[in-house]
């Protein structure tokens, strides 16, 4: 792990925290799944939900919904089957919490960049209550205008159809009401970031062990 | 002071950002770009999106966009719609028309669903419901959902999401804006805080952007730009919280038939791009910062300033595409400050196109009485002086004060200073000194007060300069700035003052002579007003570059040829150690009173800038005036002003360079209200 590239992944940790999110560190990507158990252990209330992550093997077996506190490296959702019309409210409504794949982040804004092919995969990251997301510390950015050639690139390849692409700047929030801030309003109310291929994120008090939360 | 809290926000995100000013730059350049190649862009756009599978819609108005709409709920069965904020959509009333053909409409944004289920159109671009109290907000989502919402914020919340989260998941249909449309892949980026846009794009079958032509940028790196832009500009934060970018409808298992509608509105837009005047309006990105700085929309709020565009930038928007009627309804609650300019992150000149707006409506419905008079002030100026002093003594008597409110409009309660008959013009020869080999010359532009109320304080102009071996001259001829005309619509008068102000000054800039002006408003026609009024001729931006104000002239040219100390003459100000200094609104847009406030600490003074960030509510004449949109007003926006200054007890004097400042805030301040030149001495630093 370069320097630079530890700065960029300091500094995206800081910011993502000064929004309200929380950061993870992890050297590997056991560890980084041991660490997301850990967070749904702690903080789950309820069903869990996983979109396929970056390791290929890991997608061999589609399970839907699990139980909190399951260990969730073996369990895997490439989809959030919605069967017919009727059922989906509720399988939705009962998802708590949700674990995504973060493809990139900016340092400079502390935000996460989301790459969805499926509207499932995406609202695993703004239907739940708590967002968890994994993601390799050498795809952090330093600024938001690095993200231009890969947007071009995502959405200019061909094919039908084009993925989608989100922003994540912490959790959901307003200030419609008098100004306040507020979180988690429609979207997540907590987010907790997993940056996999560096433990030791401790600069400046930022980042911690999953386990201090 | 929400308002407040907005624009502080602002300035430190501002201050963050790598390149400040070179970005309020870029986004003027990104905008404006955008507007010169709009139909390419347009073009180019639409058929990205087609290739990427989603169906566009070009829409000339507004019933259009709703046939459209209710053609695809026809055919889908829709009965539910969800909706992310979209301005565009109240643009055109979509709401109303869904909702009169039996489809069920609801607002998704916290802000947008509470003056939903009020009833009310919006009260700022960007908080619309931030003039409801908590309170307030926790009884009308009791009324809705008939359960009792405590006044707890977070308990409102759980309530809100709780309540909304069926609604999204069971809606057929989700309707968005878009902040951006990026030309060169046909993708919209969607920007929100609260993750309802997440919902309402990516759960119903249909979705349907509905968004303003404008909107096009041509890349990637333009976008993104903007995207930064945004947040900064509205509420000083870097990023909304979720930016969407979607291209074509995902797919989503056990759904087949899900659809994307591109919906591109029309609506004036290219009309406004048609018109030199108003094509810079397009520029705007809906920050809402504009509001957040006006004065007179602080007091009365996006109720009465604004119809569905609301504030300043609402005013010309709301002539070019609803009408001139509902314009003119609150287009005359601007007082030409300037502020909203300044504010501007696409530097759209804001005040001149509410002044078309003010002058379309004079043509149309004719002037108010009470503006006709206070544009005559020149006039009025002219014949006080040489009638002084019995016109000071008629004026300031309480049949006088009467008379002028009942025959002039002008509010009895107003002090208006007193006129001397000794003029600047008749006595300067008096106090022209002529030097042997001066180092500078310059034509004064005294405007009306250091003419005809402080012939004492243009000497003391002349006097300065001229201890700074600079020759001064008093062009004769001069009207006074003209700006009046300009704050009540009267552009022709104010094109013929314009006209005549720098055909008389030209020739002296063409002889080497800078124009200075005392008076900040003057300066301020001369640099950033006459060049609009007179189609950037040559001649006025020859003017314009060469016209200062007196600190900014003495910073640049004299500031090492004297030495400054407290005055020592009758006012008294060697024994004032702290000043408290007024920056006013035009000046903002010049040299912000810096190097006057470099001036005063030279001199020995303690000085400090007290300010809430907007206007003292004098704004020129507008606060002479009887009447709703006069004094009262004026008094209003100036409240908070005064109470800073007069809570500040270490403060000895005030001073402040404008003249009708000056007058507001010597009604109401317990200190003296000077301007700086009354608290300075200067004497020639060594030989030259």
């Amino acid at each position: 792990m370069s320097s630079q590239q530890f700065d960029k992944a300091t500094l995206f940790s800081s910011k993502f925290e000064a929004l309200g999110g929380f950061v993870h560190g992890a050297q590997t990507l056991e560890e980084a799944v041991s660490t997301v158990n850990n967070i749904i252990r702690r903080r789950g209330k309820g069903k869990v939900c996983c979109a396929p992550l970056f390791i290929g093997d890991h997608a061999s077996n589609p399970d839907m919904q699990t139980a909190p506190g399951t260990d969730v490296s073996s369990k895997v959702a490439s989809d959030l089957a919605f069967g017919d019309a009727s059922e989906d409210p509720q399988r939705l409504k009962d998802v708590d919490v949700g674990v995504t794949k973060a493809d990139y982040a900016v340092a400079q804004t502390g935000c996460l960049v989301e790459i969805s092919l499926n509207d499932a995969n995406h609202l695993l990251s703004s239907v739940v209550r708590l967002h968890i997301a994994v993601l390799e510390a050498s795809n952090v950015l330093s600024n938001l205008r690095d993200l231009a050639p890969i947007l071009r690139r995502v959405f200019s390849a061909g094919g039908e159809p084009k993925p989608r692409v989100t922003l994540i700047s912490g959790p959901s929030r307003t200030s419609d009401i008098e100004m306040k801030m507020v979180m988690g309003v429609h979207g997540p109310l907590e987010v907790h970031t997993v940056i996999v291929g560096l433990k030791n994120l401790i600069r400046n008090g930022v980042g911690r062990d999953s386990e201090e939360i | 002071m929400a308002m407040k809290r907005g624009r502080d926000a602002r300035k430190t995100q501002l201050a963050q950002l790598e390149d400040g000013e070179t970005f309020r730059l870029e986004v003027k350049r990104i905008k404006s770009q955008s507007v010169e190649t709009l139909d390419t862009l347009v073009q180019r756009f639409a058929q990205k999106c087609l290739d990427n599978g989603a169906k566009v819609f070009f829409a000339q108005n507004g019933g259009q966009v709703v046939d459209y709409i209710l053609g695809i709920a026809r055919r889908k069965g829709v009965k539910l719609v969800t909706k992310s904020k979209s301005l565009t959509t109240e643009e055109i009333e979509l709401n109303k028309h869904l909702e009169e053909q039996g489809i069920e409409v609801v607002e998704t944004d916290l802000g947008e669903r509470i003056i939903q289920l009020a009833g009310e159109k919006p009260f700022h671009l960007v908080f619309p419901a931030v003039h409801k109290s908590q309170s307030e907000v926790a009884k009308l989502f009791s009324e809705s959902l008939k359960t009792d919402v405590p006044d707890d914020l977070r308990a409102i919340m759980d309530t809100v999401r709780g309540a909304l989260r069926p609604v999204f998941l069971e809606a057929g249909m989700g309707v968005t804006g878009a902040n951006v449309g990026v030309a060169e892949t046909g993708t919209v980026i969607i920007e929100t805080n609260e993750g309802n846009a997440e919902l309402v794009t990516a759960v119903p079958d249909v979705h349907v952007v509905v968004m303003g032509m404008e909107k096009m940028v041509g890349t990637w790196e333009e976008a993104l730009k903007l995207v930064l832009a945004h947040p900064v500009s509205a509420t000083g934060t870097m990023l909304t919280n979720y930016v969407s970018m979607i291209s074509s409808r995902s797919p989503l298992s056990g759904h087949s038939e899900r659809e994307l509608h591109i919906v591109i509105l029309d609506n004036g837009r290219s009309k406004m791009r048609e018109d030199p005047w108003f094509k810079e309006a397009l520029r705007c990105i809906r920050c809402g910062a504009c509001m957040n700085v006006c004065p007179t929309y602080g007091v009365v709020g996006g109720h009465v300033f604004g119809y569905i565009y609301p504030g300043p930038i609402g005013i010309p928007w709301t002539q070019q595409v609803h009408g001139l009627d509902k314009a003119a309804e609150f287009a005359h609650l601007c007082v030409s400050c300037g502020l909203c300019r300044e504010i501007c992150p696409a530097d759209i000149d804001i005040p001149m196109l509410i002044a078309k707006v003010k002058e379309m409506d004079v043509k149309q419905s004719g002037q108010l009485r009470a503006n006709r008079v206070m544009a005559a002030s020149e006039g009025f100026s002219k014949l006080a002086s040489a009638s002084a002093p019995l016109s000071n003594w008629i004026i300031q008597s309480s049949m006088g004060r009467f008379l002028g409110e009942k025959v002039f409009g002008v509010d009895r309660r107003r002090r208006i200073p007193s006129f001397s008959r000794g003029t600047l013009e008749k006595n300067f020869l008096r106090v022209k000194r002529t030097l042997e080999n001066p180092m500078g010359r310059v034509a004064y532009f005294p405007d009306l007060a250091a003419n005809y109320n402080r012939p004492d304080l243009g000497a003391k102009v002349v006097a300065f300069l001229q201890d700074a071996n600079v020759d001064v001259v008093l062009p004769k001829g001069l009207r006074s700035s003209g700006m009046p005309y300009v704050s009540y619509g009267e552009l022709e008068k104010a094109t013929e003052v314009a006209k005549r102000n720098v055909s008389i000054l030209k020739p002296y800039v063409d002889q080497g002579y800078n124009i200075v002006a005392t008076e900040p408003t003057a300066t301020y026609c001369l640099r950033k007003v006459y060049p609009k009024l007179l189609g950037d001729s040559e001649a006025s931006n020859l003017v314009a570059k060469h016209s200062y104000e007196l600190f900014e002239y003495y910073d640049l040219f004299v500031s090492n040829y004297l030495s400054l100390s407290k005055a020592q003459n009758e006012s008294k100000s060697s024994e004032f150690r702290n000043v408290g200094f007024h920056v006013s609104c035009h000046q903002r847009a010049l040299s912000e009173g810096k190097p006057t406030l470099k001036a005063l600490r030279q001199a020995g003074y303690n000085v400090k800038v007290v300010e809430t960030g907007t206007c003292c509510g004098m704004a020129g004449t507008f606060g002479l005036k009887a009447g709703p949109l006069g004094y009262d007003l004026s008094v209003a926006v100036g409240k908070p002003l005064i109470e800073l200054f007069n809570n500040d007890d270490s403060l000895d004097v005030i001073a402040t360079e404008s003249s009708v400042c000056t007058w507001q805030l010597a009604e109401a301040v317990k200190r003296p209200v000077v301007h700086p030149l009354d608290l300075l001495g200067a004497s020639r630093m060594g030989s030259e």
